[in-house]
């Protein structure tokens, strides 16, 4: 790029103005401009002397220019951002979001930045404690990230919530759990913000259910330290819960469980976040509970919450999958029966009945349904197997490849669990367990 | 006698708890009341009920409470009152039965308070009354309160008002009594309860009938009018009252504290006329039409006379009977909201209008209403929060322009918060409220005194109760609950005065709340019975230990401190 003309450009604009006329002078500042790195100090500068002496149409030349720029390199960064709150802080939000940076390194700047900028912070124990190390260094780093913003000018701005969301909006959809929890957190810090900014943010995280899960974390974080330590119940955390169309009861139990500083709140608010936003696919949150990041009572409730409309046989198999690993181990604390029973009576008014046929005709669908009758010998468990089988099996599967055995070792938990099932059992259930 | 005394201190108020809560297992257990709606809580803990029946604790618990059961006839309203006296004081059934005022309209004041001793009148010509039993009973039951004529319900309003009852020229002070009314809206021969008498029962529940499994059990349960049944009695009556002393000392969590104001000014509020005036009694919905607010989630619309500083009361009193039932330290907003609508259901004239989309149910109505208030609260409360900043002394821009921005759709900022503001960005006052938080940092006890009367003389009455106000926020802060027993406190009371510089010779009469404001710290003491054992509560907000460490000499092993 001619850097030299650039600056000769922006130094001299005015007599090239006089020499060049408008239209030329103005149509190089745009070219050259446009042809910038997207964090280059000029651009503001550029954009100032577009605005001040010349047209619409070289101010759209410029922006079209830096806008392919910006898509080209797949930053989220918008030209209004840059513009309003200039390069630095453009750059450290960039960075945030992951843009061509690990997070060791993001650490690293973010450090430095830190300490030049002279933000004070808590010490690493007085942050709460989610009692996971990686969380808590995760926390404490969006802590430094939005004391540095804050120090920057931005939080403060007036127009800081709206172009910020506008930002997360864009790039909600690429964030990994670190990554949501450090970009979010700006948002749970800004003096007023009106629940618009949240339902953009939470739209441009619906198909991200790490995403999600992080922005959880990060709302629970700052509800908590909001009511435990500074004793005050931000403007901005009620905007996030009547974004999330929480009923006053629900608010209540929001904010008591805040006021005492009880994590599960994280679930509380992750379930209505999936409940009203999650528009992704149900393998993405499989993903994520088959990771062991969330316990096994709250992956059962979100399950239950999610819409399974657009569920896949593999969605189907790795909920059973997930179901028949967690039955036997989890039975004592969770009521397994009562969870399987709202689960599949879900799934079987939701999923499309196709995809429920072949689930259930397939081998692998038969062996974890009775694999699961056997780790999870509950009479509420054999009542929705039961269901789902009767109303979903084709006839012809049972008619044509299916052999009933004379007995089999799972007649024996059946009589344990419902006693004279033969009767009470669907013939196509009893069948379809049985067969050889 | 030490020892024991100070085991009574430290167990008493957890073995009251534990005694109290088998009350619902005999009630199931026997079989008592077999309504299985349940009043539950999941937060701050799970905690739960029967509706009715715990309700009916609850009023046993706060301290002259007065309850109205609100129902038809044969749902067993009655039965569960007269049981629940057995169990709670240990009198017997037949006594119980006895001084239940049955009302109907023919009902004469002689007959509900008392007679002329005629013996006494002609022999010697001294006028003795002699009370009836209902006015003499600590257990009060009114059968049917709705049938007694305007007259009769006077005497009712005369006791619940000032817990007095006269008669000729003598007059009974019921100091300490729990009372329950039944009503029953379907009876023939009565007569309407007016707003002032309904506003005197602290809480009102409706009774409905049982649920279909109930019914199936009580199908099966013989007679009890035929086959009696033998309760146990859990509690003295001396034991229940000490439970008063508990459940009044209990503190109230500020988030609490403010939703019950905001619920009773939302309620009162109105930007057209003054609820107060009956105006609205009279014009009904009119007043609203064209309204500004109507169409806002404001909740000032739907009733069409305020809620009275006596429900504010009542709502406070209650939600403490609940949080120490369950064992908290303090009283959360959950518990408040929780027993809202009990309190104010039928205290409330709803509009019809809107009660209409309820089918008319009053207390489904109420419910929605204090859901409604509990939002805007919520919404409200970051504002409150930042006011009460303000009122310290820390002045945010924003803040303060949302303020005046918010009050065109929010009638607690249009009339409580916006008009005053200004008032706390006046020099003086902030200088003297920088003043006084700098010297509450150092603890300058003498400053913070000069500082305080400074107030007085410098600030307008707004701003001093503002000033005294942060203060008193910070004294909170700053809580120490010392409970001894009775006779210790009356074998020292002289050097307990002296100590805390007041006369303190009223608390040798309880039942007894005193507020000593000593300027720079506050106590508050709670005695309910005069009795050796019984509990006495002394609650010390102070920024210094002294007063607590004399406290301690002069009470020495016969006190306990939290």
């Amino acid at each position: 790029m001619p850097e030299s003309e650039l600056d000769d450009l922006i130094q001299k604009f005015e007599s090239y103005l006089k020499r060049l006329g408008k239209h030329r002078a103005c149509m190089r500042l745009a070219e050259l401009g446009g042809a910038c790195d997207i964090f280059d100090d000029r651009i503001r500068v550029v954009l100032d002397l577009l605005s001040k002496f010349c047209d619409d149409v070289h101010l759209a030349k410029f922006r079209i220019s830096f806008c392919s720029k910006l898509l080209a390199y797949g930053s989220p960064m918008t030209l209004e951002f840059i513009s309003t709150f200039g390069i630095a802080t453009a750059y450290l939000v960039g960075q945030a979001f992951g843009h061509r940076i690990s997070l060791s390194a993001f650490r690293e700047v973010l450090q430095k930045i830190a300490v030049m900028r002279e933000v004070k912070l808590d010490k690493k124990e007085n942050i709460v404690d989610f009692e996971n190390p990686e969380l808590n260094e995760i926390i404490y780093l969006s802590e430094i990230y939005w004391r540095v913003l804050d120090k920057l000018g931005a939080i403060e701005h007036p127009d800081f919530p709206k172009l910020y969301a506008e930002l997360l909006n864009h790039a909600g959809n690429r964030l990994s759990i670190e990554r949501a929890i450090i970009s979010v957190m700006p948002l749970f810090h800004l003096k007023f913000a009106d629940k618009d900014v949240f339902i953009s943010v939470l739209r441009g995280f619906g198909r991200n259910f790490d995403g999600l899960l992080g922005l959880s974390i990060a709302a629970t974080y700052a509800l908590i330290t909001h009511m435990l330590h500074e004793e005050s119940y931000s403007f901005s955390i009620n905007a996030f819960l009547e974004a999330l169309a929480m009923d006053p009861n629900e608010m209540l139990d929001v904010y008591e469980k805040a006021r005492s500083g009880d994590k599960s709140l994280m679930y509380i608010i992750l379930s209505k976040i999936v409940d009203v936003y999650y528009r992704g696919s149900i393998s993405r949150i499989l993903d994520v509970i088959m990771r062991d990041i969330l316990g096994v009572r709250d992956a059962m409730n979100i399950l239950a919450r999610i819409p399974h409309t657009r569920a896949t046989v593999q969605d189907l198999k790795q909920i059973f999958e997930f179901i028949v690993r967690v039955s036997e181990k989890f039975s004592s604390e969770v009521d397994i029966g009562g969870n399987v029973l709202n689960l599949l009576m879900r799934i079987g008014s939701e999923a499309r009945p196709a995809i429920i046929r072949n689930f259930l005709d397939s081998d692998e669908g038969r062996s974890l349904i009775i694999e699961l009758i056997k780790r999870a010998p509950f009479k509420l468990t054999l009542l929705a197997i039961d269901k789902l089988v009767s109303t979903f099996l084709p006839v012809e599967t049972l008619s044509s490849s299916l052999e009933v055995k004379s007995y089999d070792e799972l007649c024996d938990i059946l009589d344990k669990i419902l006693p004279n099932w033969q009767s009470k059992l669907n013939q196509k259930t009893i069948r379809y367990l049985l067969a050889k | 006698m030490h020892k024991n005394n100070y085991e009574i201190m430290g167990m008493q108020e957890e073995k009251l708890r534990s005694k109290l809560l088998k009350v619902f297992d005999i009630l199931s257990r026997e079989k008592i009341f077999l309504h299985t709606r349940y009043l539950e809580m999941t937060s701050p803990t799970k905690f739960r009920m029967p509706l009715i029946a715990g309700l009916a604790l609850l009023n046993a618990i706060v301290g002259n409470g007065a309850m109205l059961l609100w129902g038809g006839f044969g749902y067993g309203k009655t039965m569960l009152l007269k049981y629940l006296g057995r169990l709670l004081t240990g009198v017997s059934l037949e006594d119980i039965e006895a001084s239940i005022l049955r009302a109907n309209p023919n009902l004469i004041e002689e007959k509900i308070v008392g007679r002329m001793d005629l013996g006494k009148l002609i022999k010697e010509g001294d006028e003795v009354i002699i009370w009836r039993r209902f006015v003499k009973a600590f257990w009060k039951i009114i059968d049917e309160v709705n049938r007694l004529n305007p007259a009769a319900q006077d005497i009712i309003l005369s006791l619940l008002g000032e817990g007095i009852v006269k008669y000729f020229d003598d007059v009974f002070v019921a100091r300490r009594y729990v009372l329950f009314a039944t009503l029953n809206p379907r009876d023939v021969g009565v007569f309407p309860l007016g707003l002032p008498l309904l506003d005197r029962f602290g809480i009102a529940v409706v009774v409905k009938s049982p649920s279909l499994d109930d019914m199936n059990e009580i199908a099966l349960l013989s007679d009890d009018r035929v086959f009696k049944r033998s309760i146990p009695s859990i509690l003295s009556t001396e034991e229940l009252t000490s439970i008063w002393a508990y459940v009044e000392a209990m503190p109230l969590e500020s988030s609490a504290q403010l939703f019950v104001s905001s619920l009773v000014k939302e309620l009162s509020l109105c930007d057209r006329t003054d609820k107060e005036t009956g105006i609205f009694i009279e014009f009904g919905s009119r007043i609203c039409t064209g309204c500004p607010f109507e169409n806002l989630d404001s909740v000032c619309k739907y009733t069409f006379t305020p809620l009275s500083v006596r429900a504010e009361k009542d709502l406070v009193k209650y939600s403490k009977a609940l949080a120490w039932l369950m064992g908290l330290k303090s009283v959360p907003l959950s518990v408040v909201v929780t027993i809202a609508p009990y309190v104010i259901w039928h205290r409330l004239r709803f509009s019809d209008k809107y009660l209409e989309e309820f089918g008319f149910d009053r207390f489904r109505f109420a419910k929605h209403i204090v859901d409604s208030v509990l939002r805007n609260f919520l919404k409200r409360l970051p504002l409150l929060q930042a006011y009460e900043d303000l009122k310290a002394g820390r002045i945010d821009p924003q803040v303060i322009s949302r303020i005046r921005r918010v009050q065109d759709s929010d009638l607690i900022i249009k009339y409580e918060i916006a008009p005053v503001i200004d008032m706390f960005l006046e020099d003086k006052y902030l200088n003297l409220v920088n003043e006084l938080k700098a010297s509450v940092e150092t603890k300058d006890r003498n400053k913070i005194e000069e500082i305080l009367s400074r107030a007085k003389e410098e600030l307008n009455a707004t701003q001093y109760l503002a000033l005294s106000r942060v203060y008193l926020r910070e004294l909170r802060k700053h809580r120490y609950r010392v409970v001894t027993y009775f006779s210790a406190w009356k074998g020292n009371l002289d050097r307990i005065s002296h100590v805390l510089s007041a006369d303190l010779s009223d608390t040798l009469s309880p039942p007894v709340s005193v507020l000593i404001d000593r300027g720079f710290e506050e106590v508050e003491i709670v005695i309910v019975n005069n009795d050796d054992a019984s509990p006495v509560i002394i609650n010390l907000y102070s920024l210094w230990d002294d007063t607590l460490s004399k406290l301690k000499d002069v009470l020495g092993e016969a006190c306990l401190v939290s």
